[in-house]
């Protein structure tokens, strides 16, 4: 019952943490984007293209991952989409980190999405080809859940106590 | 417990996430800010003032932070996840995980030190501390003492002062009483004092070296981006002489800037000094294979210079590595053209309207190569889209006009060909497509063709 808490918990924080700094950053890369470029004509401001295409001719089991990709690539143009980029994956790793204190089931159910995240939108900055994208997703996942088994391992040793400078000799 | 290896360790010191993201964020100030020295220099040509000038390098700064930001906090968190941390026990320490088990007994001397240089380099409120353990290596004549170093940046300060409490309680028997201090054995200090006179050296040279290699990089960086965007600034207002000779700079400054060969020849293109356009724009191939605009550019002056087939691979070579690449299908239709192959002209031209359906450029030459193949009703249904779109330039409203004529001749219908010949003649009198056209209309009109057509070449071998 804890950890059935615990792991609903979890995914909704890794739901709001990721659609509120993909917005965020987003926003946040857009600004920078407009004081760097503050006062440029618009035909030498430039926007990558080639991260956006590739999803065409994506059918069967393929075609909601494709048609999803497309609608972020269409809604995130340009600067912003490296900024919604980072803010997903932040919010991802953090969500990850947040969930440290749970039970390693519940963690383990956590990093599954919280690495497909990470590692399919790292693949979305060289492109947005489903295929590239589900196995950096998968690798992703795998990577997230090998973490959380070895902080595990490491979290059997104690911290260091808090020592005192104290200037004594000690016999 | 083996010799050389930590049994189970009691403790682990890890880094804190808070710790390691303040340094992150002081050293993201220092870096975005050398960062943008060079670059603020290099936008000075493209700035119309100074408030936009301004507005430009703190966006610069920004952008630099936070990509140094997430960069540096990346490679720091990944690299304390990996090397785990600092293990201790009664017997010993390992600085890291893969690092070398370090007996107590061995401890000649620890050390702890602030680096005030460091801190202010990285605008750190705190200072930062060194801490070194001196540990005596073999034994009898091969003995030498090495240094092992932490730095306070990666630990909370009651971390880092917990763990100099511990390492010289259990080496030398004793607890210092603050974080600035030197505790050596009586047998040792010679040896110490050497080996942390040499540290000393390596540290300054290091500095000055670091200090040496990143005033010539910055220097360096902003002559180039100054020069380029010089160049640019020369080459959108047409002063192509001018733009040529920055970019020449900013080509011997880095002879490895493709982007500056590349504008070297676009400029000298447009100079009309083929022969030097063509070697820069080799030159720009030769430090970017897959420089696209070069691909184009070059591929452009061979087929000018009627050399269709180099022109043809280079064309599809930029085609393969920038597939959305419409400059490049348009040059590879021209050639088709050229070569006779109008199906192939009209397949790559359908590729450029499929992916901008408003390119009125396109969809004239479509016209042309339907027209030159005789499918004149598929030509005339392209027409009729093709005359409901805005023009972008001026050249391509005249250019539909040319073709539109053409279409009308070949429909057989003079009056339409002549009027759309009179719209052009008072911009394009002289140009060598229009006096065909004019030609033809006047050999069917009985007109004197002759004098049409020789005017046409007399012009032609002017040009």
């Amino acid at each position: 019952m804890q950890t059935t808490k615990e792991v609903l918990v979890g995914l909704l924080r890794l739901i709001i943490s990721v659609v509120t700094a993909s917005f965020a950053c987003g926003a946040l890369f857009t600004g920078i984007n407009f004081l760097r470029s503050y006062g440029l004509p618009d035909e030498l401001i430039t926007v990558a293209s080639a991260p956006l295409v590739a999803t065409h001719g994506a059918a069967g089991i393929w075609q909601p991952l494709a048609e999803g990709i497309s609608w972020y690539n269409t809604n995130n143009p340009g600067y912003g989409r490296f900024g919604s980029g980072f803010g997903i994956m932040a919010a991802a790793l953090w969500s990850l980190s947040a969930s440290s204190p749970y039970r390693l089931p519940a963690r383990v159910v956590i990093a599954v999405p919280a690495g497909m995240l990470l590692g399919g939108r790292a693949v979305m900055m060289m492109t947005s080809d489903v295929v590239p994208v589900s196995a950096g997703a998968l690798l992703g996942a795998a990577v997230a859940v090998a973490h959380v088994f070895y902080c595990a391992r490491a979290s059997r040793f104690q911290p260091l106590p808090r020592l005192y400078l104290s200037g004594q000799v000690v016999e | 417990m083996t010799a050389g290896q930590l049994s189970e360790p009691d403790y682990l010191l890890q880094g804190t996430t808070a710790s390691l993201l303040k340094l992150s964020a002081c050293s993201a100030c220092t870096i975005a800010t050398l960062l943008c020295v060079p670059d603020g220099i290099g936008i000075l040509p493209d700035a119309p003032s100074v408030i936009v000038w301004c507005i430009r390098v703190f966006g610069l700064w920004l952008s630099a932070w936070v990509l140094w930001f997430i960069g540096f906090s990346a490679l720091v968190l990944g690299a304390g996840s990996i090397t785990r941390g600092i293990e201790l026990n009664g017997d010993g320490c390992k600085l890291w995980r893969w690092g070398k088990f370090i007996p107590w007994d061995c401890v000649q001397a620890i050390v702890s030190e602030p680096q005030p240089l460091f801190s202010r380099a990285f605008c750190l409120r705190t200072p930062v501390y060194k801490l070194t353990l001196y540990c005596r290596r073999g034994t009898g004549k091969r003995a030498r003492i090495e240094a092992e170093n932490v730095a306070s940046i990666q630990l909370s300060r009651s971390q880092y002062e917990s763990l100099l409490a511990y390492a010289a309680q259990h080496s030398l028997e004793l607890i210092p009483h603050s974080a600035e201090v030197a505790l050596v054995h009586r047998q040792a200090v010679r040896q110490v004092k050497r080996s942390y006179e040499q540290a000393q050296r390596l540290k300054v040279g290091l500095t000055c070296l670091i200090v040496l290699s990143l005033s010539f990089y910055m220097v360096r960086k902003a002559s180039l981006n100054y020069n380029y965007n010089e160049g640019m600034r020369e080459f959108r207002l047409e002063h192509y002489r001018a733009a040529a000779r920055s970019f020449e700079q900013a080509a011997k400054i880095d002879p490895t800037f493709a982007s500056a060969w590349d504008s070297l020849a676009r400029s000298e293109y447009r100079l009309g000094d083929g022969a030097s356009a063509e070697k820069h724009w080799r030159k720009a191939l030769s430090m970017k294979p897959d420089f696209v605009e070069s691909k184009i550019g070059l591929a452009n002056l061979l087929a000018k210079s009627g050399k269709l087939d180099d022109a043809d691979r280079l064309l599809r070579n930029a085609i393969r590595l920038s597939p959305t690449n419409l400059a490049a299908y348009m040059n590879l239709a021209d050639i088709h053209t050229r070569k006779g192959d109008l199906d192939s002209a009209g397949k790559t031209l359908q590729v450029v309207i499929k992916h901008d359906p408003d390119n009125l450029r396109a969809r004239a030459s479509l016209i042309r190569a339907l027209t030159q193949q005789g499918k004149l009703q598929q030509a005339k249904v392209e027409c009729e889209q093709a005359t409901k779109l805005k023009p972008r330039l001026q050249s391509d409203a005249d250019f539909l006009l040319l073709v539109q004529a053409e279409l009308a001749l070949a429909n057989g219908d003079k009056q339409m060909a002549e009027r759309f010949v009179c719209n052009l003649l008072p911009r394009f009198k002289n140009d060598p497509a229009l006096i065909a056209v004019q030609a033809k209309i006047a050999s069917s009109t009985d007109a004197d063709a002759t004098v049409v057509v020789n005017k046409g070449e007399d012009k032609h071998a002017n040009n």
